[in-house]
C-alpha cells in the first residue's frame, strides 16, 4: 500500500494503519532494532513502541516520508533502550562496534568540558554527507545510521568486506578532517 | 582523553547522525536503496528532444548481484552477429567491453508509474544513423580497494592543475590557497592502528586519492578519476536565486547558471553548453526528489552529444532554499586516451544480442534469463573507475516488474537495465 494511503488510515483512526505499516516496513525496522539491541524480543517491543508513537503522532503530523519518519522513531527508541540496558556494561550488537569506529572521527584536542553544539555538529555532518558519492554515503549511513554489520553491507552491495571496511575507514578519516577544519567540538 | 570520554563523544556523533535529512536516509536504506539515474531533457535542443519531467529511479536491492553474464562467453555459444571474412577488418585493436564492476550497491533499474519514460543525456534515438564511435582506454584506474594502477605522484601535478583551473574560474586567488592531499601521514596511520579496535590497519588505503584546498568560500578537491568537486562552505551562499523544485524552475535556473558560471564552463572547454536537467531520485511510491543541472559541449552531431555527455561535463546540484550546494566537474577526457573509432552494431542487431542472452547486467534474475523484449533503448558510454576501456553500449530497459515482484515492494513498474556492447563483436576480446 502506498504511504499516502497508510497515512490516510492513520488520519481516519483506522487500526489497519498499523497492520499496513508493519506489513510494509516491519521487516526492515525489526532488523534495525535487532542490530542495535541484539535481541528479537527487544526488537519486537521496540517496533511495537514505535508503532504506538506513530499512532499517537499522526495526526496531527503528516510526514512527507513515512519510512524515514518511522526509521527515526525506531532508531531513537532502540538506542535509548540500548543505553538503559548498557549503562553498567557494554552489551552486544552493533552499537559498541560502531561507537568504537566512530571514535576515530573525533577531532583531536577537544575535551568533554568544551561546549557541545549539537546543531553545529548535525549541520557539519549533513554537509559532509551531501558531498560524498551516493555509494560512499549509502555505505556510511548503513553502517552508522542503520547499524548494519559490515559483512551484511558487503553482501547487500555486492562488495568484498575489505572494500567496505576500506571505504568506511577512509570516510571516517575524511569526516575527522572535516570536523577539524570546521572547528566542530563534540 | 579517557576511553570513557571518547566513547561519550562517539555516542554524540552517533546521535547527531540521527539528524540526517529524510532524502539521504531513504536512499541509504538497506531495503530500498535508490541509485540516481538521469532523466535528461535539453533546453538548448528542446525541439529535437522530448522534454521529460517523468520519473526515473534506479532500484538497488539488498540481494547480492548475480554473476555477470559474460557477453564474450555467451556470444561464443550463439553468435547472433556473424563475422564474415569480408567485414573482418582487424586494424583496430580488440578491446575488452566487459563490465566487471557496476560501481554501486544492488542492481540497476528504473521505476515509473507506467511506461518507461527514460530519456538519455544525448541526442541518439532509434532513427539515428550512428555508424561508429570512439573508444578510449582509461589511463588511471583503481581497484576494488581503491588503489590506483599508477603512483599518485605521477598524476599529482595534473590533478593540481585541474584544481587550480576550477578554483581560479570560481574567483579564488591561487596565491592564497594551500593545496594538500588526503594521504595519511605516518602519525595518522599509527594513530589508526592504536585506536581502531574493529578494523585492521591493512583495511585502510593510506595512499592519497585526491588533492584538496580550502578558500573562504568553498572546499575543492580533484580526485584520481579527474573529477573536481566544489562544496560551498557553511555561511557562504553563492550568488543567485536558484530554484529547482519543479522541472520548469530547473530549466530557468539552468539558463541562469549557464550565464553565472560561463567562466567556469569556458575554463573546462565547454564553449557551446548543452543544458541538461536531470530529475532527482524517486521513492518507491513515485515521489520525485529535487533536480540537478548539467552542461556539456553540444558539438555538431549526434555522435558528439553521445561522446561529450560522457567524457566532459559540469554538474550543479543541491538547490535547497534557493542556494547552490556544490559543483562537480567531470573530466573523463583527461584520464583516457583515444584508441580508435569503432564500427557499431545497429540497435536491431543489439536487440538480437539481448534476446540471445549476450549482455551485462546486475539484475538478479539468474543466468538463464533472456529478455525477449524491451521498453526502451539508448546508446551511451559506460564509464567507471575500474574498467580498462570507455565503450559505448546499448542500454536496454526491460520491464521486469512481474519477475522481480518478490524482491520489490512497490506498486510502480520496474525496468531493469541490460548492457549490450555497441562495438561490433569482431572487435571485442
Amino acid at each position: 500500500m502506498e504511504d499516502e494511503k497508510i497515512i490516510g488510515l492513520f488520519f481516519a483512526r483506522d487500526e489497519n494503519a498499523i497492520t499496513e505499516l508493519v506489513r510494509k516496513y516491519g521487516g526492515l525496522f525489526r532488523k534495525v532494532s535487532m542490530n542495535i539491541l541484539h535481541s528479537a524480543q527487544d526488537a519486537e517491543e521496540c517496533l511495537n513502541d514505535a508503532c504506538l508513537r506513530v499512532w499517537e503522532s499522526i495526526p496531527p503530523k503528516h510526514p512527507e516520508k513515512l519510512s524515514a519518519y518511522l526509521a527515526r522513531i525506531v532508531r531513537n527508541l532502540a538506542l535509548n533502550r540500548w543505553k538503559q540496558q548498557n549503562s553498567a556494561k557494554r552489551g552486544g550488537g552493533e552499537v559498541p562496534l560502531a561507537l568504537s569506529e566512530l571514535e576515530e572521527c573525533i577531532p583531536g584536542g577537544s575535551t568533554v568540558e568544551q561546549e557541545f553544539d549539537r546543531a553545529a555538529l548535525s549541520g557539519a555532518l549533513n554537509r559532509f554527507l551531501a558531498g560524498l558519492s551516493d555509494e560512499k554515503r549509502a555505505v556510511f549511513l548503513r553502517r552508522y545510521w542503520y547499524l548494519v554489520p559490515v559483512r551484511e553491507i558487503a553482501e547487500q552491495c555486492g562488495m568484498s568486506e575489505s572494500k567496505v571496511k576500506s571505504m568506511l575507514a577512509r570516510t571516517r578519516a575524511e569526516l575527522r578532517r572535516t570536523l577539524e577544519k570546521e572547528d566542530i567540538e563534540i | 582523553m579517557t576511553n570513557n570520554q571518547k566513547n561519550e563523544k562517539a555516542g554524540r556523533l552517533l546521535e547527531a547522525l540521527g539528524d540526517v535529512p529524510d532524502e539521504m536516509l531513504e536512499k541509504a536504506s538497506p531495503e530500498s536503496k535508490i541509485k540516481k539515474r538521469p532523466v535528461w531533457a535539453y533546453a538548448a535542443a528542446a525541439a529535437a528532444v522530448v522534454a521529460v519531467g517523468g520519473i526515473t529511479t534506479a532500484v538497488l536491492m539488498t540481494r547480492e548481484p548475480q554473476s555477470m553474464i559474460s557477453g564474450s562467453d555467451a556470444s561464443a555459444d550463439s553468435p547472433v552477429v556473424s563475422v564474415t571474412e569480408d567485414d573482418s577488418t582487424p586494424e583496430l585493436p580488440k578491446i575488452d567491453a566487459g563490465i566487471n564492476n557496476f560501481g554501486a550497491a544492488g542492481f540497476e533499474g528504473v521505476m515509473y508509474p507506467g511506461e518507461c519514460e527514460y530519456n538519455s543525456a544525448n541526442l541518439w534515438n532509434e532513427s539515428s544513423d550512428v555508424q561508429s564511435l570512439p573508444v578510449y582506454r582509461s589511463l588511471v584506474r583503481y581497484d576494488e580497494e581503491g588503489k590506483a594502477n599508477i603512483p599518485f605522484d605521477s598524476i599529482r601535478s595534473d590533478l593540481t592543475e585541474q584544481l587550480k583551473t576550477v578554483a581560479a574560474a570560481l574567483g579564488a586567488e591561487l596565491s592564497d590557497i594551500d593545496i594538500s592531499d588526503n594521504g595519511m601521514t605516518d602519525e595518522e596511520i599509527q594513530k589508526y592502528i592504536d585506536t581502531s579496535t574493529t578494523f585492521e590497519a591493512s583495511d585502510l588505503n593510506t595512499d592519497p586519492t585526491l588533492v584538496e584546498a580550502d578558500t573562504d568560500q568553498f572546499h575543492i578537491f580533484t580526485d584520481i578519476a579527474y573529477q573536481t568537486s566544489v562544496w560551498f562552505s557553511r555561511g557562504y551562499v553563492p550568488e543567485g536565486e536558484y530554484c529547482a523544485s519543479t522541472y520548469d524552475e530547473a530549466l530557468r535556473t539552468a539558463e541562469q547558471l549557464k550565464s553565472d558560471y560561463s567562466e567556469l564552463l569556458s575554463a573546462v572547454g565547454i564553449t557551446d553548453p548543452a543544458v541538461v536537467v536531470e530529475n532527482g531520485d524517486y521513492t518507491f511510491d513515485g515521489e520525485r526528489q529535487c533536480f540537478s543541472i548539467s552542461f556539456y559541449d553540444a558539438g555538431n552531431s549526434v555522435e558528439d552529444s553521445i561522446n561529450n555527455s560522457a567524457m566532459k561535463y559540469v554538474n550543479f546540484y543541491g538547490f535547497e532554499e534557493h542556494r547552490l550546494n556544490g559543483i562537480n566537474i567531470i573530466r573523463n577526457d583527461l584520464r583516457s586516451e583515444f584508441v580508435g573509432d569503432y564500427p557499431l552494431l545497429t540497435d536491431d542487431e543489439a536487440a538480437e544480442q539481448l534476446k540471445a542472452g549476450n549482455f551485462y547486467t546486475n539484475v538478479p534474475l539468474g543466468n538463464d534469463y533472456k529478455p525477449q523484449g524491451y521498453a526502451e533503448v539508448v546508446l551511451e558510454y559506460y564509464v567507471s573507475g575500474q574498467e580498462e576501456y570507455f565503450v559505448p553500449y546499448y542500454r536496454f530497459f526491460v520491464d521486469i516488474t512481474d519477475v522481480i515482484s518478490e524482491i520489490i515492494n512497490t506498486e510502480m513498474r520496474t525496468y531493469g537495465v541490460f548492457y549490450v556492447p555497441a562495438v561490433r563483436p569482431e572487435y571485442l576480446k
